[in-house]
């Protein structure tokens, strides 16, 4: 995975659009899980993840350890995301469940009921601390090892199944029984 | 510990197909720019790089004639004043017409009344 990564990014580092392409799609989701874990709301996460690749892409000389890319461009995601929720905090942006709402008028049927539960989903992670969003995405969503999100959030392994732990824990209480499956 | 993972996939971003390739789609086609701006440069560097050989083969090669004729003319312009030395023997020429020789320069008038009773009987 890290070979081929640094390979891509080499590849990438030519112009070659095939191989951005390819780091996209290796990497989109985990990057969309960073950004949803700050910003909490999807319209948002998918704009972070653009401008993010984007950045990437314009600083691709400066990811020092191409066969790293994956936690060079997550560092990226979050500093974005984290910029974009202050700037939300200043404009004091809609209330989430506004903006579910009328993106949800074209719903129907299933996507409705998926559309009310990521409602339900992301109002409960916002009493998740930052960290806890992201290791909960991560692990849960991602299928990330608390040892590759402990790396990536900076913090020894056992910091990050506690988060995960609580992340767990306070949306059970927030959420009841219905949303909970057992892995 | 809570290890039961909770079912987060309503916030799987690739569960509506159309959406995560649109989203795919919007980030490739905002990239191709730089992408394009990479190639070119890419390209350039490789026209630098196929001419950079030969034409640093070329260069030291006339380098080394350079120095080449450098090093023989100075070895040259030392041997001069040797053969300099040697003519005035070879001509037996004295003082102070072996002087000018030696100091290569054109004798003064009063240089030449010297020269001049120096030679009378």
């Amino acid at each position: 995975m890290r070979d081929a990564d640094a390979r891509l990014v080499e590849r990438a580092r030519a112009g070659e659009a095939s191989a951005f392409e390819e780091l996209v799609r290796r990497h989109l989701r985990a990057a969309y899980a960073v950004a949803l874990g700050v910003v909490r709301e999807p319209a948002d996460a998918e704009d972070v993840c653009q401008d993010a690749f984007l950045t990437a892409l314009e600083r691709l000389e400066d990811c020092r350890r191409p066969d790293r890319f994956a936690a060079w461009l997550l560092q990226i995601v979050r500093n974005r995301a984290l910029n974009l929720r202050r700037a939300q905090a200043v404009r004091r942006a809609l209330p989430l469940q506004d903006a579910v709402g009328v993106a949800g008028r074209h719903d129907t049927g299933r996507q409705a009921e998926r559309s009310e539960l990521r409602a339900r989903l992301l109002e409960a992670m916002e009493d998740l601390s930052v960290p806890q969003r992201e290791a909960l995405l991560l692990h849960d969503l991602e299928g990330w090892r608390h040892r590759e999100v402990a790396a990536h959030l900076g913090v020894p392994e056992s910091t990050a199944r506690a988060y995960v732990f609580q992340a767990r824990r306070r949306l059970r209480a927030r959420l009841g029984a219905e949303l909970m499956e057992e892995g | 510990m809570d290890e039961h993972p909770i079912d987060l996939s309503p916030l799987d971003p690739a569960a509506d197909p159309d959406r995560w390739e649109r989203l795919i789609g919007a980030i490739t086609k905002a990239a191709a720019p730089e992408l394009a701006r990479r190639a070119a440069t890419r390209s350039v560097i490789a026209v630098i790089g196929h001419w950079l050989r030969p034409a640093l083969a070329a260069g030291i090669v006339l380098a080394v004639a350079a120095a080449a004729t450098l090093s023989l003319l100075e070895r040259e312009v030392e041997v001069r004043p040797a053969l300099t030395a040697g003519l005035e023997e070879a001509l037996e020429l004295g003082e102070p017409v072996s002087l000018w020789l030696s100091e290569n320069r054109a004798p003064t008038t009063s240089d030449l009344l010297l020269a001049l009773e120096g030679e009378a009987p």
